[in-house]
Formats: structure tokens, C-alpha cells, sequence
């Protein structure tokens, strides 16, 4: 019975606790007029989960991103006030937190993360008018029809493709066709970007021997890579994350597939890869967006300061300049008026070549295309280490845009 | 029938009644009237979580008719509802009304439940449950690769629904709606629990082989409970999918399935105001946890990162906390607190 | 034809992995009847466990891997006593609920203590592919198999013959007449829970040196199912055998599917599929002991 009363008291202070919570929210947003009120930025991203492997890293990058601007005297004298919140991959926890930011907190713009919850905001978003950066960098968030207020950083996974494929060719040296080969996850993330490589690395001339699915959950690779063998492409695309890369390139070597040459997708290639697979990384090569720690460019001295030396992830300098790219935005719009997300948005429709300290490459925003660059560095793995190769442009097609 | 004393019937309908006394007649018409002016008096974000209260309540719902009542463990609840979810918005997709398209969504779910409840003439118990879960996973893949139908990879996208004109585009607009559909599907439940197929539910659920001998078809009645299940569950789907505008595949997950299973278990199995508690309970955790790690943040902030970590594990905690310590759920909780009100000051 | 005789050799040896875990999850059940959702956090608490003692406290392998089975026989003892042992008796959806939550608990404790980046595993086994039938095989692959075999090899013979083992038997099939019997059953209980916790524990020393430890690797413990349900839930040999026949049966179905029907990625559902057939056919599992339920 004691502890029947227990239960009793327990719910009874949870339910006035809750009521306080609601009564709560009567608080009203501090004004955007031209005062010193800290300006409102919200967080998506998840800490936890199956993604926070680099989610954690990426959020670090972001609220150092938001440090440095703070820093140097915030926007046009105020502050950012960076509320960051963990999604833990859950598209319904995801939608709660934005209502909360954007209905109670009065956010003006967010920082988000992943594919699931970026997706569902799409509407969201566009209703409340609150521009978000996500990570996820899916081709058709860059068609402001169907994604008005969604931006991103890094070229999307189509558009990284078609630039490794265009560096492949270009340094092809043998007069027959290239063979290619395509290895992804069943899953939105990995057939994202396969239908418009498939189509440009036919009018760039490359054969396509063959395609694998292997999930991203795989540990083993061998009886996909097996029917590959036999067609022995020249290059192979593997758009997983992380640890199906490196299964794959394992079970690759193991198989003996050692004359093709493996080129990975923006997460699934980082600092990690040559720790889990080994001497099967090396000579890999990856599609980045952002530098290496340690790499001579002049964000980094920034960021070396920020973290006393610490070596972080490519994923760290990439939030860092998701930032550095949100403040830019937010300048401009405060040279014009209030600061509210409408007006963030169609300043950084503005951006012509924004350079982000030399982090990624240059950004451009525009009021009927929001792919911010067409470019992709590109790094290979040497003796253990992501080294830069190339940065890759292509042009910038309209009939690429949103696949 | 805890009444008060005195309280005696004169005919059978009246002792069918759900809501017996004078008094709690009057509660339930001032809880509907409070909970009609709530969004008027709450914001934004609060309506928000209103909504998917009321959503979870009617997944709920569904779950504990099929698990509590007839005691036909499904794991797979949460698949049913993303069935629910692409029906009603192919059917809106392709014009057919908002309400229709709940109706149709809710028999296509009802179908599919009924197919993956035939493995329940030959399974029972834990048996059942590994049947079910292999329900989720296969639906699950079929939602990825559906094509045209959901979109595959790329999900669906889908319009506030509409009803004659009227576009329910506000959360307080939604408020409304979802609060008719989840009266609506408690109604329906507790109107089954009085019927004859309520009464042949329990006795599966409790002595399965008695209920044949007295001539219950075991398996055509289990049918029904997968069937009205999933019925529910694809309405709630339906109202999901409309309520947040996209849906994928990613969000009906078995992770959906197990919170609606624990919505149950925190709530009471077999109990419809069970199945409300619950589903309050498990809506309001991560905003509970949300604001006491906002709150603990403001004083000690290397916590924040530690509580972000701890949030499926409270989810766990309190589920295994629950099972140990009150095993019949927030129902039996709430009968208890009734008993001493209405016996006070006496303890009988 | 090579193809796929190479493909059932891929499958033995993932199998073998399915078998491992299976082990452990079949003994729990011989033993308590209970079905145990959070197996797959087991091994990957196991494998944490062991990463912990080699990496960052820079103990040698072999003394760590002993400390982790003794650190995982105190995590059995714990949670019978904690979770399981209040839930005896009560029905069947408690149980497996119970484990569910602390499937949970389990997840976000590793979250918590060793954060959620990709950890690399000591590599204490050669790296160099061994040559079957013409496909290389890695030689972790190997080392599963034959501690499954040996593990199942140890288990049947203490099952079968040692008085603990039958007394384990005994209680599962009837907790009063065991009780009546002299039989404590808290402790049977505590000491399967243990004996799984080890098994795990391997499991997962193997499951890291493939491709190293995250927080997510505990989703094998949902693959296991339709390797127990195939072999029979309270069957030794039929957890060890499903856990191969499902590997080789994944692979299979995988090269069929996407030869004949053009689907990817079927090798996921495949074994589920599989499994509700057989639970048509035979709930019981091709080793399993029949219920026979007198009115």
C-alpha cells in the first residue's frame, strides 16, 4: 500500500508540474526590433539514436560555429541565443520540439540534421516561414518550389556524384568505356542520388556493369560483392555511411576486387573509415564538403583556437560553416530591417560565392535554385589519413535541379 | 461494479450504461466542454501535443481491444498504422474526400490486419507475438519498395485534410477534428466491450478452451479483433499522415509499435480509460524529460548532454518500474483513487 | 551453381554469428521460459564490456576477455534480480515487455557511459582470408563458427548430464513439481540468466572484431528470432543449426529474389518471411518439444 501512495504522490506532483509546464508558455518572444535581444536559433539534431555517431560531432561544430560568431560581436550587436535539442531520429519528437520552437520559443531559424525530420518539416517550414540548414542533403530540398525554406551547405548526393563521376572520367586515361558500378543501402538516403548518376555517367560515357544493395546495418558484404567480381568494374560508388563503407571495402578485399576503385558518399567516408577497415581504406575515395581538421585553410586557425587543438571530424567543420553560412544570412537581413526568418531567407537568396573562411567550398544561394555550390571536394585515403585530392565543379545545370 | 451504495438498476439498459451515475454523466459533459475550449486557452504548442494525444489515444485504443481484451499480443500495431497512413493519403492524393478516405483507409487496414491475424488460429502467446513482429518487418519493406503506391524511398507528401471546403490547416482547427475521431473510436471500443463480441473476446483472452466448449469460434472471433484493430489503427494512421503532411516509411518502425504496446501496458490492458492514460503518459514523457533537462541545464549544463543520452533509457525504466510496481497500469491506479474518494472516510 | 554453393558457405559462416546469440537466447528460455528481447543488448554490453578493459584500460586480451565474462556473470545476477525476478508468474506480455524496456535501458546506459561514436575493436585474430571452396573467408568468421559449435558442444553435454543442467530442465518444464522437488529455482534462474550474459558476452567479443562497436549493433537480437523459431525455442540443437539454416536461407533467398524478381535489399525480410511459414507449418520449430495443452 505504501507504495500504491508512492505512485499516487508521484503522478499527482507530475501532473501539477505539468500544469505549471502549460501555464508556463504565457511568456511572450523578446521583440526582433533593433535592440540588443539575443536572436533565437533552434537545434535538430540527434544526439542520440542510430545517426548520432555523427550527429554528435556535427552538433559540436554548430554551437562552436555559433561561439565564434558570438565572439566576434554577434549580428549587428546581438547575441545568438542557440537552443540545441536532441530528435534521436523520431520524426514525431522532431515535430514537437520545432512546434515548441517555433510557436512558444519564437525561433527565427534552425539548424537541423537529419532526413527524417528535415522532410517532414518541409510544409512546416514554409507555412511559419523559418528557414532551417539541414544536413541531410537530399536533391530535392534544393527546389525552392517544392522546398522554399529548406538550405543546406554541401552540394547535394546527386550533385556530388555527378562530380566524382566527372573526375573519374576526366582522368581516365585507356580508350575503352569505364566500367561503373553502383553499391547502396535500400534505403531513401542510399537511392537518392542513383537515377541522376545513372543518367549523367551514361552521357559522360561510363559502361554500368552492375549494382549491389547492401544495408547499412550489414556486417558482411561478400555475397553482394560476388556477382561484381565477375563483371570487374573499374570504379565502384558506395553510398552507405560510415560502417557499411567499411564492411564493404573489407569484403571487397577479401574477395579480391583490389583494381576497382571504391568512391564513397559524404557520410560514408570521415575519420572513421581508415580506423575500421584498416589498410582495406587506403586508396579509397570520398565526396567531402568541408575540410579536414588540420587542412591549411584559413577557417581553420579559427577553429584550432576554438578546440585547443583537439582533432574533430570533417562533420564538425561542416556545422561550423552551416553557421558561419546562417550568420552571413542573418547580417544581410539585419542591414534591411527586423530579423525575422522571412527576411533571413531572402537575404541569403543573395549570397553570391559566400566564402566560409575556405572551410567548404563557395556557397551561393538563389531565389529559384538553392543548391549552394556545384562543387565537392575530393579526398582520398592515404596511409591511414583523408587527404585532398581536387575540388570538382560542374556547372551549374537547371535541368539537375531536384534530382 | 464499484457504485456508490444505493445504486441499484431496473433494467438491463441501464446496467449497460457506460456512464452510470448522475455524477459522472456531469463530469464527462464538463470534461468535453473543457476540452472543447482548451484551444482557446492553451498556445500553439500545447494544442500540438493536444493533437497527438488524441492520435495516440485512438492507436491505443485499438492496440489494447486487440491485446487486452482479447489477449492477442501484436507487435505489429505499428505497421498497421502506416498502412492506415499511405491508404488514406493515396486515396486523398488521387481526390477521393478527406472522410471517405478514412473510412477506405481504415477497411484496407482492416483487411491487411485480418490476413496477418490468421496465423493466430495456430499461434498463441509468444508465438503470436514473433508472427506479428515478422508482420512489421514485411510491411515495413513493402513500404520502402511500395513504388508508385507509397513513394518508396522518397515518402509521400500530403494536404491538411479537407472536409466540404473546410480546410483544417491550424493546430486548433485539427484540435477539433482529431478530438470527434478519438471519442468517436473510445465510443466504438467501449460499445464492442459491452456486446456479445466483447464478452467473447475476454473469454479468449481468459480461458480460451472453455470459450470453444461453450461455443465461441475461437478463430473467427480473433479475426474480428484483428479486424476492428486495424480498422482503428488505420484510421489513426490516416489521421497522422494528414495531420504532420509526409510520411515515410522510416516512421512506422517497430519503435512505434513497442510505444504503443507500453502505451497499454502504463495504461491498464483490457481498460479504455487505460488506454487514455496511457497514451497521455507516453506522449508527455519526452516533453516532461524535455523540460527538466532545460530546467537542470540552466543550473548545472554538462547534465544536458548526459540526460540526452538517458531518454529511451527513462522510457525503459519506466515501463520495466511499471510492470514491477503496478503491473495492472494507471487504470487499476485511478480505481483505487476513486475507491478512497468516494469511500472516504471509510476503507470499504 | 559456384555462385550459390559460394553463397551457402557466406551463409554458414553469418549463421554462425545467428547462432551464437541464438545460444544464449535459448538457454534463457530453456530455463525460464521467458523470451528475451533485449539479447542483442547483451552482446553488445558484452562487447563494450570488453572493449572498455582492452582499449582504455589497456589490459591484455585474454585477461580482459576473463574479466568480461565475470563483469557479464554480475550483470545476469543483477538483472534476475532486479527485472525478472518480480515479473515470475505473471503473463506472457509483462515479460516480454519487461525485456523490452530494458532493452532500452541497456541502449542508453552504453550511450551514456562510452558515448555514441563508432569504437574500433582491438584486432586479436589474423586478418589474412582463409580460402573455402573458393571463397575467401575472413578468420573471425571461423572463430564463430567453432565457438558456437563448441559453446552448443559444452551446453548440450551440461543440459544433458550434469545435475544443474537437468535441475535447469526440470524447472522449465514445471516450476511447482521442481520446487517439491528440492530444486531452489531463484537460483536456476539467476545462474541461466548468467550462463546467457556469457554467451552473449562472446557473442560480442566476436560481433566487435568484425566491424567494430557502436551503440546500434544490439539490432541483431530481432535477426535471432527466426533462427530460434526455425530451431525450436527451448532446442540447443536447433538454435545452433537455425542460426546457420537462416543464414544460408537469407543469402539464398537474397540471390533468388534479385536474380528472379529484381527486389534489393530482400535478404532483410527474407527470414521473416521464412519464419511465418514455419510457424505455420510448425510453431513448434523442427527440434522444438510439442505443447501439448490437456483440457
Amino acid at each position: 500500500m505504501r507504495v500504491g501512495k508512492l505512485i499516487t504522490a508521484v503522478c499527482i506532483m507530475l501532473v501539477a508540474g505539468l500544469m505549471l509546464v502549460g501555464c508556463g508558455g504565457e511568456e511572450k518572444a523578446a521583440e526582433t526590433a533593433k535592440d540588443a535581444s539575443p536572436i533565437k536559433v533552434g537545434g535538430l539534431i540527434d544526439l542520440s539514436g542510430p545517426t548520432s555517431s555523427v550527429g554528435r560531432p556535427y552538433s559540436e561544430g554548430v554551437k562552436a560555429g555559433v561561439q565564434y560568431i558570438n565572439e566576434q560581436g554577434g549580428i549587428d550587436g546581438r547575441q545568438i541565443a542557440f537552443d540545441l535539442q536532441d530528435t534521436a531520429y523520431n520524426v514525431q519528437q522532431g515535430l514537437s520540439l520545432y512546434k515548441k520552437m517555433v510557436n512558444t520559443d519564437k525561433v527565427v531559424c534552425i539548424q537541423g540534421y537529419g532526413s527524417a525530420v528535415t522532410e517532414a518539416l518541409i510544409r512546416n517550414l514554409a507555412k511559419d516561414k523559418v528557414p532551417d540548414f539541414s544536413a541531410s542533403y537530399s536533391a530535392h530540398l534544393t527546389d525552392p518550389k517544392k522546398a522554399p525554406y529548406n538550405f543546406f551547405i554541401a552540394a547535394d548526393y546527386s550533385t556530388q556524384l555527378r562530380a566524382a563521376l566527372k573526375y573519374f572520367h576526366s582522368n581516365w586515361k585507356e580508350a575503352r568505356a569505364p566500367k561503373l558500378a553502383f553499391v547502396y543501402p535500400d534505403h531513401p538516403y542510399g537511392l537518392a542520388p542513383i537515377k541522376g548518376g545513372k543518367e549523367y555517367a551514361k552521357e559522360l560515357g561510363f559502361d554500368i556493369v552492375g549494382e549491389a544493395n547492401v544495408s547499412l546495418k550489414a556486417i558482411d558484404a561478400t555475397t553482394e560483392l560476388l556477382p561484381l567480381k565477375e563483371l570487374a568494374p573499374d570504379f565502384c560508388w558506395i553510398g552507405g555511411t560510415t560502417p557499411s563503407t567499411s564492411v564493404i571495402l573489407k569484403s571487397a578485399k577479401n574477395i579480391g576486387m583490389t583494381d576497382t576503385v571504391f568512391f564513397s558518399n559524404i557520410w560514408g567516408s570521415d575519420e572513421n573509415l581508415p580506423k575500421l577497415a584498416g589498410d582495406d581504406a587506403n586508396g579509397s575515395y570520398s565526396n567531402q564538403a568541408a575540410a579536414v581538421y588540420g587542412q591549411d585553410v584559413p577557417g581553420m586557425k579559427v577553429i584550432e583556437k576554438l578546440t585547443d587543438g583537439k582533432p574533430q571530424m570533417t562533420h564538425f567543420m561542416r556545422g561550423f560553416a552551416s553557421v558561419l553560412v546562417m550568420a552571413e544570412g542573418m547580417k544581410r537581413a539585419a542591414a534591411n530591417g527586423p530579423i525575422t526568418g522571412e527576411a533571413i531567407k531572402t537575404s541569403l537568396e543573395t549570397l553570391r560565392d559566400f566564402d566560409t573562411m575556405g572551410l567548404t567550398p563557395l556557397i551561393s544561394y538563389f531565389p529559384d535554385d538553392h543548391r549552394p555550390n556545384m562543387a565537392v571536394f575530393i579526398y582520398t585515403i592515404k596511409d591511414g589519413k583523408l587527404t585532398f585530392v581536387k575540388e570538382e565543379i560542374l556547372e551549374r545545370r537547371a535541368d539537375w535541379l531536384g534530382h | 461494479m464499484q457504485g456508490k451504495c444505493g445504486l441499484f438498476f431496473t433494467s438491463y439498459k441501464g446496467e449497460a450504461q457506460i456512464f452510470q451515475s448522475g455524477f459522472q454523466k456531469v463530469m464527462i459533459c464538463l470534461l468535453i466542454l473543457a476540452l472543447c475550449a482548451a484551444p482557446f486557452a492553451l498556445d500553439i504548442y500545447m494544442t500540438s501535443v493536444m493533437n497527438l494525444i488524441f492520435i495516440a489515444v485512438i492507436g491505443a485504443v485499438s492496440l489494447n481491444l486487440l491485446t487486452g481484451v482479447c489477449g492477442q499480443i501484436s507487435l505489429g500495431h505499428g505497421a498497421f498504422i502506416g498502412v492506415g497512413a499511405y491508404a488514406a493519403g493515396q486515396c486523398t492524393l488521387n481526390g477521393v474526400p478527406f472522410p471517405i478516405a478514412i473510412l477506405v483507409a481504415g477497411l484496407i487496414t482492416a483487411m491487411v490486419g485480418m490476413v496477418f491475424g490468421i496465423p493466430s488460429l495456430r499461434l498463441k502467446g509468444i508465438y503470436l507475438a514473433i508472427a506479428t513482429l515478422a508482420a512489421q518487418l514485411v510491411l515495413e519493406y513493402v513500404f520502402l519498395h511500395g513504388g508508385v503506391l507509397t513513394g518508396g524511398s522518397n515518402g509521400l507528401l500530403l494536404e491538411p485534410p479537407m472536409i466540404l471546403g473546410f480546410s483544417f490547416d491550424t493546430e486548433a482547427k485539427m484540435y477539433f477534428l482529431l478530438f470527434f475521431f478519438a471519442a468517436a473510436s473510445l465510443l466504438m471500443v467501449s460499445n464492442i466491450m459491452r456486446s456479445k463480441y466483447g464478452r467473447a473476446f475476454v473469454s479468449i483472452r481468459d480461458f480460451y478452451l472453455s470459450a470453444e466448449i461453450v461455443g465461441v469460434n475461437l478463430f473467427w472471433y480473433k479475426l474480428v479483433a484483428f479486424g476492428v484493430s486495424s480498422f482503428l489503427a488505420g484510421v489513426a494512421g490516416g489521421l497522422w499522415g494528414h495531420y504532420t503532411g509526409y510520411i515515410s516509411a522510416e516512421q512506422f518502425n517497430i519503435g512505434l509499435s513497442i510505444s504503443y504496446l507500453a502505451m497499454i501496458i502504463i495504461g491498464g490492458l483490457g481498460s479504455v480509460i487505460g488506454s487514455v492514460f496511457g497514451a497521455i503518459f507516453i506522449v508527455l514523457l519526452p516533453e516532461v524529460l524535455n523540460a527538466i533537462a532545460n530546467g537542470l541545464g540552466a543550473f548545472f549544463p554538462d547534465i544536458a548532454n548526459s540526460i540526452v543520452a538517458l531518454r529511451e533509457g527513462v522510457f525503459g525504466l519506466v515501463l520495466i518500474l511499471f510492470l514491477i510496481f503496478e503491473p495492472e497500469g494507471l487504470a487499476h491506479r485511478w480505481r483505487l483513487v476513486k475507491a478512497y474518494w468516494k469511500l472516504y472516510p471509510f476503507a470499504h | 551453381m559456384e555462385y550459390y554453393l559460394q553463397l551457402f558457405i557466406n551463409g554458414l559462416v553469418v549463421g554462425s554469428i545467428y547462432s551464437l546469440v541464438a545460444l544464449g537466447f535459448v538457454i534463457i528460455y530453456k530455463a525460464t521460459k521467458v523470451v528475451n528481447f533485449a539479447q542483442g543488448e547483451l552482446v553488445m554490453v558484452g562487447a563494450y564490456m570488453c572493449f572498455s578493459l582492452t582499449v582504455q584500460f589497456h589490459i591484455p586480451f585474454i585477461w580482459a576477455f576473463f574479466m568480461t565474462l565475470g563483469f557479464s556473470v554480475l550483470l545476469g545476477l543483477l538483472i534476475e534480480k532486479m527485472v525478472l525476478r518480480p515479473l515470475i508468474g505473471e503473463e506472457h506480455i509483462s515479460v516480454i515487455m519487461v525485456t523490452v524496456g530494458m532493452s532500452s535501458v541497456l541502449k542508453s546506459l552504453v550511450q551514456l557511459f562510452w558515448g555514441t561514436q563508432i569504437r574500433v575493436y582491438p584486432q586479436v585474430l589474423p586478418t589474412e582470408p582463409i580460402v573455402i571452396a573458393g571463397l575467401p573467408v575472413a578468420p573471425v568468421y571461423i572463430a564463430a563458427f567453432i565457438l558456437s559449435a563448441v559453446l552448443f558442444a559444452i551446453f548440450s553435454v551440461f543440459f544433458k548430464y550434469s545435475r544443474t543442467g537437468v535441475a535447469m530442465r526440470a524447472t522449465a518444464f514445471d516450476q511447482q513439481a521442481a520446487q517439491s522437488m528440492g530444486i531452489g529455482i531463484k537460483n536456476i534462474f539467476a545462474m541461466s540468466w548468467c550462463i546467457a550474459c556469457i554467451v552473449s558476452a562472446v557473442g560480442g567479443v566476436i560481433l566487435g572484431n568484425i566491424n567494430g562497436i557502436n551503440s546500434q549493433i544490439g539490432h541483431l537480437g530481432l535477426k535471432v528470432f527466426p533462427a530460434v523459431i526455425l530451431g525450436g525455442l527451448d532446442s540447443l540443437l536447433g538454435a545452433a543449426l537455425g542460426g546457420l539454416i537462416i543464414g544460408v536461407l537469407e543469402n539464398v533467398c537474397d540471390g533468388a529474389a534479385r536474380q528472379l524478381l529484381g527486389l534489393g535489399g530482400f535478404r532483410e525480410v527474407a527470414a521473416f518471411i521464412i519464419l511465418v511459414i514455419i510457424l505455420m507449418i510448425k510453431p513448434y520449430g523442427l527440434f522444438g518439444t510439442k505443447e501439448i495443452e490437456r483440457v
